[in-house]
């Protein structure tokens, strides 16, 4: 059989050349067009990716948040804790806590209250991000990593004159103590106190800010000494998605806690939690308009793409059907000979068809390893349509009239 | 046409090349229109990716600075794409409310007067116009009051310069010298409010207030202060300021937010809290005997706080005894407050206006130059002008006797000017900044994300090259008064003027940061009115921004448009807000190396949206495109080679035939030729027709689904192009293959 097959090819090279051919490029061209399908959609999620995806709890009209009562303690626990839902799903969180100290100036008289921040990273301190015109200075040996630390480390305004090591005290609220003598009530007052002493490592320029900085953790623990929820001091809370598609994901954690940001700042209904409140106590907002633009163009376009490969594939298959189809006709006198010298139309149907789809098979063969035969589902269905094709074809020159066909030829 | 006969003999045949090259033709159409939608994915992330320089530590753009942009733009067009120069103009907007920073829903009014903790924020162009014409009767008048300040003529040293404090006493008896400039001679006339004629919304009712006006005046005689000396008690007047102020209402807000300290005695115990007094009942309040005042004293000590003044109590002035049985103490000032508002009557020129000529900065004044040159706004350009014509361009009604009622009084010939400010007033409540941006992302407040479009879409590069009429609002703008993504407004545009004595500026900054509508006079005519259609809403990180924190922010009363869609010039000044430096996306690295050569580099700092991030993985995607789109061809390529084998290759046998019938050879070309090109003429239509077709279909099914916009059509133009182009490459290889086919060969045997 394989020999006859190489022999009716040798008589005809032309043609099955062409076949050949014809299969293979068209294999190359469908495998290489999914493998680029593939990498353009790699190329999606990495572009998507690069653009970081920011998010942060904000007042529930979407301005920045005020800070005046602190941030409840589960919704800082969703941020900190491992398990939290915006713990697992983010790459570094932002949150900042900011306390009043008093610090005394060199001469003992003026003593002056200092704002303090404990902050994990300077993303949880906007103000001083070069994007609003601050600089920081490091001292040698020391960088950003400080603030996720638990040292008694800071960073200090340009201009602060306390110099290097600076004694800190700070005072927690007053315990009111009632003693009821008679008909005397007598009212005394105390203060939980601690004083610390802080490195300076940094400077920076910012006008108009006197905050000292320090890490989050130093702060939280200063804050216990003087028994003082950290929750009532937090001011920021917030983060960086780890993977930027993760978008809906986010979403999905945000409609669990948190309301979306509405321009009137209403109070949304909370349920699920009404435990907490029968409202959303604060809004997340997700600084994702960029991605979103981005992520919108891109998917657009992959879309026509994929449409425009799907077009290509059926268009293809629809050629080789063709291609199948006119080969055939083209050797219709030779189809016309081998009915007259006697051969039987099965005979001859499958002849051909073991030909064509020898050639075929080698083309696509040879073709469809430049991606391994990948997809190999598209190849097949090319192989399939092109036996259609040349089913179809001669098909309907075996079953015309004999004589019919030789006049026709004649 | 005889050529074209046999064509209908093979008819299968024919069909069958037919649909084959249409095949071709619409894979290349479509390979062509995906390559085509990314090259415009690309172009619009060029668009909405931005690469600016931001300047630092300025709020107006330095000379040197600005000549060194405008010579390496020149230098180096390839790094620098433009100089975005913004401009602004005023909009009147019928109907549509500004957003006020006091919000008099909540009952809290906040007043530029107030100096309090970070809790409030002045916020003076956030306010409302505190327009007010109100009947008053007159309660007494007093008399002109000196208002002076002292100046140093000498140099002005400090302890600190001296080795001991006693030489500097010396010195300081010796030789510092000052003196006294009276710049203005006020009045002050206290009435009761018997009528509110026009109030801003959101006010108290201020009948039967208290109103103490206030008249200032660079001269002790002139015709105002006459006719001010000339008022009696008893009688009634129609007056008009733009500062009310109800200092009941400020007290009571101050005494519920902590911000005005008092005292309230609860169970026996003093302590410093806030007071929260819907109402001040006259009845209730007390003014302190010096019984009462020893009382408090002794209670005041005992309790613990600390709150004295040179190691004495700060004792207060009145009580107020309220309902719950608590006592709130209050301060002479706060007392004074009680039922009481204020109003100052306007004079274009209210105060001698000089400034002091020294040698240098903080150095003894050398010269009091008075300033006598005025300048006003005809509309168009500023104009040198006198005291007198400048106070008679720009004076307002301030007082005037009500004999009748005050209808009558507004209808007559005296009122016309007092109905034309109530009109104007109006107006000025419904008055927007109007910014004409190159594009929303060279706002330095928008590429760094501290405001962002929250819904609809930004403008697209098509609107600001055409000038479109839409625009961009303030989400709480538009929510305030019910407006959408889609609407219309109608916009009045007039020019800022200047040198307009009534204009709210921000403490501090003057036009130059957080800008705001100019304020409509008849110098600033309305110089045409347009329809907008809104595109999209914006939000800034903080509804009212705080200036010192964020200097490139926007009120939310800020409406942005494309710079060409009004044909009013754009008014600009040297601020920061309206100048922005736009480098190539990609050229960041360039940019910096360059200010870094000039020692410019600590100047900006720079922002690129991410540029920078997604530009290697985006050229990934880019190329696969191109990939593409080459597979679209080859297949064409292949397929039509395939139609030429078996169209014009097939007709070998025909043309041996007719060359033995002794048919010539350029007869036998064209036979091969028309019979090929006729299928290919008519597959280059089909195919056409169908790959546009399928492309609209999938672009449609993509707008629906996802809204994507229509740019992603292959223009005309564009696929006309390709096209003819494809079918004049086919033809050539029909050409080629018929001259072959046609060219006499050596007879063989018949196969």
């Amino acid at each position: 059989m394989i020999k006859k097959i190489i022999r009716r090819i040798k008589r005809q090279p032309l043609p099955c050349i062409a076949v050949c051919l014809l299969a293979a490029v068209l294999s190359v061209s469908l495998c290489h067009l999914q493998h680029s399908l593939e990498e353009e959609r790699l190329s999606f999620e990495q572009t998507c990716n690069s653009i970081p995806v920011h998010f942060k709890i904000t007042e529930l009209d979407g301005s920045k948040f005020e800070g005046k009562n602190g941030i409840a303690k589960w919704a800082i626990n969703e941020f900190l804790l491992n398990d939290g839902d915006f713990n697992k799903l983010s790459r570094e969180l932002f949150v900042r806590v900011d306390y009043k100290g008093v610090i005394p100036e060199e001469d003992k008289e003026a003593v002056p209250t200092t704002p303090f921040s404990g902050i994990t990273s300077i993303g949880a301190a906007e103000e001083l991000s070069p994007s609003r015109g601050s600089r920081v200075r490091w001292y040698e040996g020391y960088d950003e990593s400080i603030f996720a630390t638990k040292e008694l480390v800071c960073l200090v305004p340009e201009d602060f004159k306390g110099g290097d090591e600076i004694e800190v005290t700070f005072t927690g609220k007053a315990k009111l103590d009632f003693v009821i003598d008679g008909n005397k009530t007598e009212m005394n007052r105390s203060y939980a106190q601690h004083t610390a002493k802080f490195t300076v490592v940094g400077r920076y320029t910012d006008e108009g800010n006197e905050t000292v900085y320090c890490p989050y953790k130093t702060m939280v623990s200063l804050l216990d000494m003087i028994e003082i929820a950290k929750e009532t001091c937090v001011s920021y809370l917030g983060g960086t998605l780890t993977n930027s598609l993760d978008v809906g994901k986010l979403r999905e954690a945000r409609a669990k806690w948190f309301a979306e940001p509405n321009p009137t700042g209403e109070q949304t209904p909370w349920e699920g939690e009404e435990a907490y409140s029968k409202y959303y106590l604060y809004a997340l907002d997700i600084e994702d308009s960029l991605l979103r633009t981005l992520e919108s163009n891109m998917k657009n376009s992959i879309f026509l793409n994929k449409f425009a490969s799907v077009i290509v594939f059926i268009l293809s298959a629809g050629a080789g059907f063709l291609t199948g189809f006119l080969i055939i006709r083209s050797r219709k006198r030779e189809i016309t000979l081998m009915r007259t010298v006697g051969e039987s139309n099965r005979e001859v149907y499958f002849n051909f068809a073991l030909e064509q789809m020898a050639c075929a098979i080698v083309g696509i063969a040879f073709g469809g390893a430049y991606n391994l035969w990948d997809p190999i589902g598209q190849l097949l269905i090319f192989a399939v349509v092109y036996y259609v094709g040349l089913s179809v074809a001669l098909a309907i020159f075996l079953s015309k009239n004999l004589l019919a066909t030789i006049k026709e030829d004649e | 046409m005889k050529n074209l006969r046999h064509l209908f003999r093979q008819p299968l045949k024919t069909v069958t090349g037919i649909i084959l090259v249409t095949l071709a033709v619409s894979i290349l159409c479509v390979s062509v229109g995906q390559a085509f939608a990314v090259r415009m994915t690309q172009q619009k992330m060029n668009h909405e990716f931005t690469t600016v320089a931001m300047l630092t530590n300025t709020y107006t753009v330095p000379e040197d600075v600005l000549s060194w942009l405008n010579k390496t733009a020149e230098e180096h067009p390839d790094v620098i794409k433009m100089i975005s120069e913004q401009g602004f103009l005023s909009s009147y907007i019928p109907g549509m409310k500004t957003l006020n920073y006091s919000d008099p829903e909540d009952g809290v009014f906040y007043d530029t007067g107030i100096s309090g903790p970070t809790t409030v924020r002045p916020w003076p162009h956030g306010r409302p116009y505190c327009c007010a014409m109100f009947v008053i009767t007159i309660d007494s008048v007093g008399g002109a009051v000196e208002k002076s300040r002292t100046y140093t003529t000498s140099e002005d040293l400090t302890p600190e310069d001296f080795a001991t404090y006693e030489e500097y006493r010396k010195w300081y008896d010796e030789n510092h010298k000052t003196s006294k400039l009276t710049y203005a001679y006020t009045v002050e006339i206290v009435g009761t409010i018997n009528e509110v004629i026009s109030l801003e919304e959101g006010f108290e009712d201020p009948i039967g207030r208290t109103i103490k006006l206030t008249f200032s005046s660079p001269t002790p005689r002139n015709e105002d202060m006459t006719a001010i000396s000339k008022l009696k008690k008893g009688e009634q007047y129609i007056v008009y300021g733009m500062d009310y102020r109800d200092k009941d209402w400020q007290l009571r807000s101050q005494l519920k937010t902590g911000e005005s300290e008092c005292t309230v005695e609860r169970y026996g115990l003093i302590t410093h809290v806030t007071a929260e007094i819907d109402k001040f009942d006259l009845s209730k309040i007390h003014i302190m005997t010096d019984a009462d005042k020893v009382e408090y004293e002794k209670k005041y000590l005992a309790s613990g706080e600390v709150y004295l003044v040179n190691d004495k109590v700060v004792l207060p002035y009145a009580r107020i005894d309220m309902d719950d049985g608590a006592k709130v103490y209050l301060s002479q000032s706060q007392y004074k407050a009680i039922n009481t508002a204020t109003l100052t009557l306007g004079n274009p020129i209210s105060q001698v206006n000089y400034e002091f000529i020294r040698d240098r900065e903080g150095g003894p004044v050398k010269e009091v130059r008075y300033i006598t040159e005025y300048t006003y706004f005809d509309g168009e350009d500023y104009v040198a002008c006198t005291a007198d014509e400048y106070t008679e361009i720009y004076k307002i009604p301030t007082f005037a006797l009500l004999e009748g009622s005050v209808e009558e009084f507004l209808n007559s010939s005296a009122g016309a000017e007092w109905k034309e400010v109530l009109e104007r007033d109006k107006i000025n409540n419904n008055c927007f900044l109007t910014i004409g941006v190159d594009h929303l992302g060279y706002l330095i407040d928008f590429v760094r994300g501290d405001s962002v479009i929250t819904s609809g879409r930004s403008f697209t590069s098509a609107e600001l090259e055409d000038g479109s009429r839409v625009c961009i609002m303030h989400e709480a703008l538009a929510a305030e008064n019910g407006l959408e993504v889609g609407d219309k407004v109608t916009m009045n545009f007039y020019h800022n003027d200047n040198v307009i004595p009534y204009d709210k500026k921000s403490s501090g900054w003057g036009d130059y940061l957080t800008p705001n509508a100019g304020f409509y006079y008849k110098t600033t005519p309305f110089t045409e009115t347009e329809e907008y259609t809104i595109v999209g809403l914006w939000r800034g990180e903080l509804l009212w921004p705080d200036v010192s924190e964020n200097e490139y922010s926007f009120s939310p009363n800020t409406i942005f448009i494309p710079k060409g869609s009004s044909e009013t010039e754009l008014d600009r000044n040297e601020s920061i807000l309206y100048m922005t430096p736009v480098v190539h996306n990609g050229k960041l690295e360039e940019f910096r190396r360059l200010a870094e050569e000039d020692g410019f580099n600590d100047r900006f700092h720079y922002f690129d949206r991410g540029y920078s991030l997604i530009m290697k993985n985006f050229f990934n995607y880019e190329n696969m495109a191109v990939q593409v789109l080459a597979i679209g061809c080859t297949i064409y390529a292949v397929i039509i080679l395939m139609f030429l084998m078996l169209y014009p290759g097939s007709y070998s046998k025909s043309v041996r035939t007719m060359e033995s019938l002794g048919v010539s050879y350029p007869k036998r070309v064209c036979f091969i030729i028309t019979a090929s090109m006729s299928i290919i003429t008519l597959s280059t239509v089909f195919g056409s027709l169908l790959g546009t077709l399928l492309w609209r279909f999938a672009v449609s099914a993509l707008k629906t689904s996802a809204g994507a916009v229509t740019e992603l059509f292959i223009e005309p133009g564009t696929l006309g192009a390709i096209v003819i182009a494809q079918f004049l490459f086919v033809l050539l290889l029909d050409v080629l293959v018929s001259l072959y086919v046609a060219t006499p060969k050596k007879m063989s045997a018949r196969r």
